[in-house]
């Protein structure tokens, strides 16, 4: 349990850069939506 | 069958699945042929796009991201009410002949400008928030004939990214204003303001990809380039970007595909200087793409307040620029000035009371000279002469607000350091001088300019460094883009100074049109290394003070580009850069080619010239420096093949060279040496060629913070680490679960960017892997921390039992092999509980 519990403070001391960095802004996904590519060498296959 | 088929197969097999979608984009082009959707069922849309994914229709799949508008840092927009200038001021400023835009001055576009050289017939494409094409300075049209010519709104005023699709329609007006600022700095006509475009001849082409807010998806910026690069744009340009350092993210590939295709692309740098080295931001960093850093501007914009005196009692006017200050309780006034003393370089004008022989103030503005002792002080002694209304002179560039709330005093106000010389010359003669003020808040601008003494003419702050983590260059050069004036959209005032690459960027862009035009070649390659060896490689500047030393290239690229010569120099060199690449990868020769274009022979004198190598890890830390990075000064050795070479004319000749890196240096915290090969020749002229390296293993380098690496749950807003061992219970495999639904979810922090993440879900306390979970293996992934929810699905489609499960997280180290286990980072989750509803 001690040992848990050193973890876990361990943990959240070292949050404060990953909380930085979620700051700076990024390129966010958006869900669900996606961009294919066609291969057009195989595209003849499926007619 | 044609690509527009396609789609239809995709979207048939949807529909026989009976998944909902949403048509995004159509994406047929001649370099790229896809489509965008998106998925309704976000409980299942993972599962579907895996099933997507492997149709043998797909080539590649990506999922759609969004990108913000820059953070481009706005100093000053114009007033829509008040908008129109002095314009006896602007006449004394440059016309369209005669280029004293300080930009232009400092890339050479003046001399361009000298010799009629205007971009003439070339179509610039901008990709961006649309152009206010109504605005007088932007031609007053769109369409044929008008300078805004071609382009086209892909997005619909209500985009704002996101999960809204794009409503495009034919009309590319600009409601954001970046997408305007951006077209007059390559294009723009004579105005008020006394500046032009660098490139006023071309015709501009508008591709908006942001609604009035909110971002742009990829695929829109995919779509975009494409479609200028199909209405036979010469010149593409984009103020956009995202963290990346990956020359394989899909709009970077896209842009890549249209460079390889003949069209040069420039695109900013971005504006994250901050973050220090190795922070390259898509798509700038596509290959063949120019990547644009940014310089301050050497003259400061500044807008003040117009107004106007006589002198004697002349019925003509001469407008002088103010800035009000408090108390302003000016009102329209006209009132006769006068001085303290005659003495324009008294340091402590009215700091002293005055002499009982002064006239009752209460009736004349009050001319003060600023220094010594405080602007209060100065007041109360000519107010206890009587006065209501004071103007202070500076004694420094410019004229600032000054607050000054003494009793009896009605306003305040402060003028040029100029203006005041001026009014005291006159004076001095015995000259009577009545000043006009009209009340600030009618009150017209005064457009003015001040010495930028602080950062003019070094890098500006904010540009972000490269290189890409594979080592590509980047930036390939810089431009002007702190501190610049450009059109507005009118009804946000019609002028603005910004600052970012968002600004430099356009700037290179007008400069590759300018080039071309007098080159007779579009060709980027050629283009992108007669603009690099041209360009002028400049000192390292802090923000604060400038450094003895040349700033790396990481961050400035070839240098300040040098329009005029790029457009003349008889000399050539085949590439714009040369990466020697890492330790491991290290390029142990290289040569390139010198081309001489002249009919006289030119004899080169070759040296080297370090720049500042460049520490890109914190001391003992995974984690990049942040801005400023140590420096230190040892730099790499360089032997040539000939200290001298003579190229006949109309001849070429390649010089070879050996590199040595510097030694003595602590390895693991990656450090990037760099710097110039000089090549003086006798004809004058005075090429260069950088080039980066890094005296380190980019694979020894650790990606993954495992520390910061860990569980943690989807609904908590601060992604705290979660208890080993807790119970997570979700919606089973068809449900699907509300916005309040806790999913475990993997915290990945990245220290620096990885080729590959995987994330494996094993059984507690087991070695045995039971696949990725679903959105991974994730590839080519930008430094920084993501948090990733599981929903039980794992990447080859199964969903596992309720149980007690870890998740190892493993980050491909740069230049690791995905199929060697020791190039992976690991770090495995504490165990926790899945159930099903």
């Amino acid at each position: 349990m001690g040992g848990a519990l050193k973890l876990l403070s361990l943990a959240t001391a070292l949050l404060t850069p990953l909380v930085q960095s979620l700051d700076v802004p990024e390129a966010q996904i958006v869900p669900g939506a996606y961009i294919v590519e066609l291969a057009e060498n195989k595209v003849s296959l499926v007619i | 069958m044609s690509s527009s088929q396609a789609p239809s197969i995709l979207y048939n097999k949807l529909d026989d699945a009976g998944e909902k979608y949403e048509h995004r984009m159509d994406l047929t082009y001649d370099l790229f042929k896809g489509v965008s959707f998106k998925l309704d069922n976000l409980a299942s849309e993972q599962e579907v796009a895996k099933q997507i994914a492997a149709m043998p229709e797909i080539k590649q799949m990506w999922p759609v991201r969004e990108y913000p508008v820059p953070n481009d840092k706005i100093v000053w927009t114009g007033n829509s009410n008040t908008a129109s200038p002095a314009l006896n001021t602007i006449n004394k400023r440059q016309s369209s002949d005669n280029d004293t835009f300080s930009p232009h001055v400092m890339t050479q576009v003046d001399q361009l400008r000298a010799r009629g050289v205007r971009g003439a017939g070339i179509k610039v494409a901008i990709v961006d928030t649309g152009i206010d094409y109504d605005h007088p300075a932007l031609g007053g049209c769109f369409g044929e004939g008008c300078l805004v010519s071609f382009g086209t709104d892909l997005v619909g005023d209500a985009y704002t990214g996101g999960a809204a699709p794009p409503v495009p329609d034919d009309d590319p007006d600009d409601c954001g204003g970046h997408g305007t600022h951006v077209a007059g700095i390559v294009a723009a006509q004579v105005n008020p303001y006394g500046f032009t475009g660098a490139a006023p001849d071309v015709t501009l082409g508008a591709y908006r990809v942001f609604g009035c807010e909110g971002s742009a998806g990829n695929d829109v910026l995919i779509a975009a380039f494409n479609q200028a690069y199909e209405d036979g744009a010469d010149i593409i340009t984009a103020s956009i970007g995202g963290a990346s350092g990956w020359t394989e993210d899909p709009w970077a590939v896209a842009v890549s595909r249209i460079v390889d295709a003949g069209t040069p692309c420039t695109v900013s740098a971005g504006n994250s200087g901050d973050q220090g080295q190795f922070y390259a931001s898509t798509a700038a960093n596509g290959k063949g793409v120019a990547s644009i850093a940014s310089v301050d501007n050497t003259q400061a914009p500044a807008i003040l307040l117009n107004a106007s005196y006589n002198v004697a009692n002349s019925s003509s006017a001469a407008s002088f620029g103010w800035t009000e200050g408090s108390p302003s309780g000016w009102g329209n006034i006209s009132l006769p000035l006068w001085s303290v003393n005659y003495n324009t370089s008294d340091p402590a004008n009215a700091c002293d009371p005055l002499p009982d022989d002064t006239p009752d103030l209460s009736e004349y503005l009050v001319l003060v000279r600023r220094g010594s002792c405080t602007f209060v002080q100065k007041v109360e002694n000519v107010v206890a002469k009587g006065a209501k209304y004071v103007m202070f002179y500076n004694n420094a560039a410019g004229a600032t607000s000054v607050a000054a709330d003494v009793e009896g005093l009605v306003a305040v106000g402060m003028t040029t350091a100029e203006t005041g010389a001026q009014w005291i010359s006159i004076l001095s003669n015995g000259t009577d001088i009545t000043v006009n003020i009209v009340d600030p808040d009618s009150a017209g601008q005064y457009p003015s300019t001040r010495d930028n003494t602080a950062t003019g003419g070094f890098l500006s702050t904010f540009t972000s460094w490269g290189p890409t983590y594979e080592l590509d260059f980047y930036p390939q050069f810089s431009a002007p883009g702190g501190l610049i004036l450009s059109t507005y959209p009118l009804e946000l005032g019609g002028y603005a100074v910004l600052s970012g690459t968002s600004m430099a960027c356009p700037l290179a862009a007008a400069v590759y049109a300018l080039v071309s035009e007098v080159r007779g070649t579009l060709d980027p390659s050629t283009l992108e290394a007669v603009i690099a060896s041209t360009a002028n490689p400049n000192l390292f500047h802090n923000g604060v003070s400038a450094s003895p030393f040349l700033a790396p290239t990481t961050q400035q690229g070839a240098g300040l580009i040098q329009a005029y010569d790029a457009a003349y120099t008889n000399a050539f060199l085949s590439v714009g850069s040369i990466s020697f690449n890492d330790t491991d990868n290290f390029l142990e020769s290289a040569e390139f080619t010198i081309r001489n274009i002249g009919d006289d022979e030119i004899t080169f004198a070759l040296s080297h010239v370090p720049a500042a190598t460049t520490y890109t890890l914190a001391s003992d830390s995974i984690y990049p420096q942040e801005f400023p990075n140590e420096f230190t000064s040892s730099s790499a050795t360089i032997e040539f093949s000939e200290k001298e070479v003579t190229v006949p004319g109309n001849g070429e000749t390649t010089v070879s060279m050996t590199l040595t890196p510097p030694t003595g240096l602590t390895t693991a915290r990656l450090p990037v040496y760099n710097g110039y090969i000089a090549l003086n020749g006798s004809d004058s002229s005075s090429l260069s060629l950088p080039y980066l390296g890094v005296a380190g293993s980019m694979k020894a380098a650790t990606v993954l913070d495992t520390r910061s690496t860990y569980l943690t749950s989807s609904t908590d807003p601060a992604f705290n680490p979660s208890a080993a061992n807790t119970t997570f219970t979700i919606p089973g495999r068809n449900a699907t679960g509300g916005a309040n639904t806790t999913y475990p979810a993997i915290a990945v922090s990245l220290a620096l960017g990885s080729p590959l993440i995987l994330v494996e879900a094993h059984p507690a306390g087991s070695e045995t892997s039971l696949g990725n979970i679903y959105g991974f293996p994730s590839p080519y992934n930008p430094r920084g921390a993501t948090v990733s929810r599981w929903n039980g699905l794992l990447q080859n489609g199964t969903v596992v039992p309720a149980g007690s499960y870890e998740l190892v997280t493993r980050a491909l180290r740069i230049f690791g092999d995905a199929e060697d286990e020791g190039d992976y980072d690991v770090a495995t989750s504490v165990p926790f509980t899945l159930r099903y509803t």
